[in-house]
Formats: C-alpha cells, sequence, structure tokens
C-alpha cells in the first residue's frame, strides 16, 4: 500500500551550511587574532620616562602625634610603675613626658611627680634621643639620681627607635630629619637602596 | 565549488568576524574597569600616618612585579597617585615583539585592620583589557593583597599599630594607623 503521504523532495546537500560555520570559526579567529595584533601594536614601543632623582624628597614621611605617644607609654607602664603619663611636643623635636611616678622610700610607697625631656634628630641617616632632662619631685638630689640612672637611656631609646624605623623601611632607610610641627613629631625618610627594576 | 557553498563560506566568514568584533566591543563597554573609589575621610582615632611617595610606591612595584605573574618579563614600572584612593600605573613588559607597556589604575582600600588593593583597568597599549587579564592572572589581586599586607605587618609588627584608613593625593599614598 503506498504511503498516505509522500514527503516533499528535500535537498541533502549540507555543505554549504557546514562550509558556513567553519567560516564563521575562522571568522571569529582572525577578528581575534586581528583585535591582539592591534592591542600589542598599540602597546609595542612604550617606554617610560626616567624619573629624575630627588635627594631633598622624602619617600615617606611619618607624622606621629601626642595622642599616639600617649597610647606608646601607656601600653609600655602596663604595670603600676607611673602613671597620669601625659605627653607633649615642643618645637626643635622635643617630647616632653610629666606624670607621677612610684617610689619606695625607707619602705613607704610615694608617688611623685616626674618631667623627662628628650630631644630627638637625625645624625648621618639615623635617628639619635637625647635624654635632655630629668625631674623627680622637687629633690634636685632625686633628680641627680634619677640622671644618673637612666643616663644610658637616651642610648638605649635611640638603639630602640632606629630598630623599629629601620624594620619599617628597610636597612637601606636614611633619616633625613626630625621636626615638631605644634602637636606632631614628623619624621621625613627616603630610601637610598637601588630598584634592580626601575628603569 | 559551486556557487552556494562558496557563498555559504563568505558568509559564515563575515559573521564569524563580526560576532567576534560585537563580543569584544561590549566586554570591553562593559568591563571597561571598576568605578572609582569614593575618596575616603582621614579616620577618627587615626594617631600616626604614613605618607609614601608615589617614586617610592613606582620602586615598590617594579621589585615585587617580577614575582607577578605575566607572560613577559617585567623591566620597569611607575606608579602615580591620585585622588580619590587610587593610582595609576605603567608597566613595561618585555615581550618578544619589543618593549610593551601595561597601564592602568588601581585602588585602595582598608577593611579590618588590612590594606585592599583593587587592580580596576588594565589596557594594553590603547587598548582596555581588564576581563582578559582578569582571565590570564584569576588570581592577580589576591597575590598583590597577600604580599602587601605581609610586607605592611612585618614593617609595623614591632610599633603595636593597627591600620585604620587610606587616603590618597596627588603625591602620596596615606596610611593611617593607631596604636593598640
Amino acid at each position: 500500500m503506498p504511503p498516505r503521504f509522500s514527503n516533499a523532495p528535500r535537498s541533502t546537500d549540507r555543505a554549504p551550511i557546514v562550509l558556513s560555520g567553519a567560516g564563521c570559526g575562522c571568522g571569529m579567529l582572525l577578528a581575534l587574532v586581528a583585535l591582539l595584533m592591534l592591542a600589542m601594536l598599540t602597546a609595542v614601543g612604550g617606554d617610560l620616562s626616567p624619573v629624575k632623582p630627588d635627594s631633598t624628597r622624602p619617600d615617606i614621611t611619618i607624622v606621629v602625634q601626642e595622642a599616639f605617644f600617649q597610647q606608646m607609654i601607656a601600653r609600655l607602664l602596663s604595670g603600676d610603675a607611673a602613671r597620669d603619663v601625659t605627653v607633649k611636643t615642643q618645637p626643635g623635636g622635643v617630647i616632653i613626658a610629666q606624670g607621677l611616678v612610684r617610689l619606695s622610700l625607707f619602705g613607704q610607697q610615694t608617688s611623685t611627680p616626674f618631667s623627662l625631656a628628650m630631644r630627638l634628630s637625625a645624625q648621618n641617616g639615623q635617628m639619635k634621643v637625647e635624654l635632655t632632662d630629668i625631674k623627680v619631685g622637687d629633690n634636685p638630689a632625686m633628680s641627680a639620681a634619677a640622671q644618673a640612672m637612666l643616663g644610658g637611656l637616651g642610648d638605649q631609646a635611640s638603639q630602640a627607635i632606629n630598630d623599629q624605623v629601620m624594620a619599617g623601611l628597610g636597612r637601606d632607610a636614611y633619616i633625613m630629619d626630625v621636626t615638631t610641627d605644634g602637636p606632631r613629631l614628623v619624621i621625613r625618610a627616603r630610601w637610598t637602596g637601588q630598584s634592580p627594576g626601575h628603569p | 565549488m559551486s556557487t552556494d557553498r562558496w557563498l555559504g563560506l563568505l558568509i559564515g566568514l563575515l559573521a564569524g568576524m563580526f560576532l567576534c568584533c560585537a563580543v569584544t566591543g561590549l566586554t570591553l563597554a562593559l568591563g571597561g574597569g571598576s568605578p572609582v573609589v569614593p575618596s575616603a575621610q582621614i579616620p577618627p582615632g587615626a594617631t600616626l600616618d604614613v605618607a609614601v611617595d608615589e617614586a617610592y610606591l613606582g620602586r615598590t612595584l617594579a621589585q615585587n612585579a617580577r614575582g607577578y605573574p605575566s607572560p613577559w618579563p617585567v623591566v620597569g614600572g611607575r606608579m602615580d597617585a591620585r585622588p580619590g584612593n587610587q593610582a595609576t600605573f605603567d608597566v613595561l613588559l618585555d615581550s618578544p615583539a619589543g618593549r610593551m607597556k601595561v597601564t592602568g589604575r588601581v585602588s585602595f582600600a582598608v577593611a579590618r585592620g588590612k590594606l585592599v588593593i583593587h587592580i580596576a583597568e588594565v589596557k594594553l597599549g590603547a587598548i582596555p583589557v581588564t576581563p582578559l587579564a582578569s582571565v590570564f592572572a584569576p588570581n592577580l589581586d589576591a597575590q598583590i593583597n597577600a604580599k602587601a599586607n605581609q610586607q605592611l605587618q612585618e614593617r609595623t609588627a614591632g610599633a603595636g599599630v593597627t591600620l585604620l584608613g587610606v587616603t590618597t593625593d596627588e603625591q602620596f599614598l596615606r596610611l593611617y594607623f593607631t596604636g593598640q
């Protein structure tokens, strides 16, 4: 029995479709390569103009507020050796710490006011800390004793601060200057190391 | 080959080229760069701030860039701080076709005491390739952030400070800390 519905004759030639698909792929590839070439062409030949080294310009400027010293001292004096310590900066890189120090005299515990002044400066690329004045109570003898006891503190403080600064900036750091600006201590430093990647 | 086949091939070729150009254009238009981070204010409570000059940033970039994934060796780099918590950068690559310049823009932010650096835009010559860069180096942001925060941690470990914020201006990247 012949089929009820006969299929209409259909073309079996799928080659144009396959070829157009292949052409589409080739076209995408060509366009992608062309775009990449264009991007590379606009990028090739670029150069960086050399940066003129300026030895007067600091690489890093560290600004320390009086409040930071307060925080630092509060952390250092977490024991009960001193209390009510305040820190003030003064012109010329001078820092003054004042407060009450706890002393034991003849078996009696007493709190005595103290004042400690130090000057921070830069010498040969390093930070230098000098203890310029120490006062304990109203008694000059006690102040003299404290001065004798703490005489080496400046060198230790210099070393500690330098270690911290060098750890922060690297061994090639060069401290240019230390100044005070109102209630702020300003440290300017330069990095003297040669960058291998810098043109 | 019959005319139909030639025509099919030609139409396919043109369609492919057009499609590729359209997709590339769309990708570049939509992914040309992240929006600029709004300029941050000096965070309240900051008691110590460090202003880093852009020249120093450039030298650090040139040194560190050698460790980052790149198809060709990095031979130079420079950064230019810009207002709005961002900086532009130029990096020179030593490609087989010659020295190639890649430019771009990074943004800075602070989250939970960590510095967050994001590569917002990358251009190869004049062509923005930010989406391509993220395909070729998907973890670049993470690597840069890990390295930057490791250096920051090493350099501030003894000072007992916490990073509060970051700002930029025409010349400096400013980091704000407080004592712990």
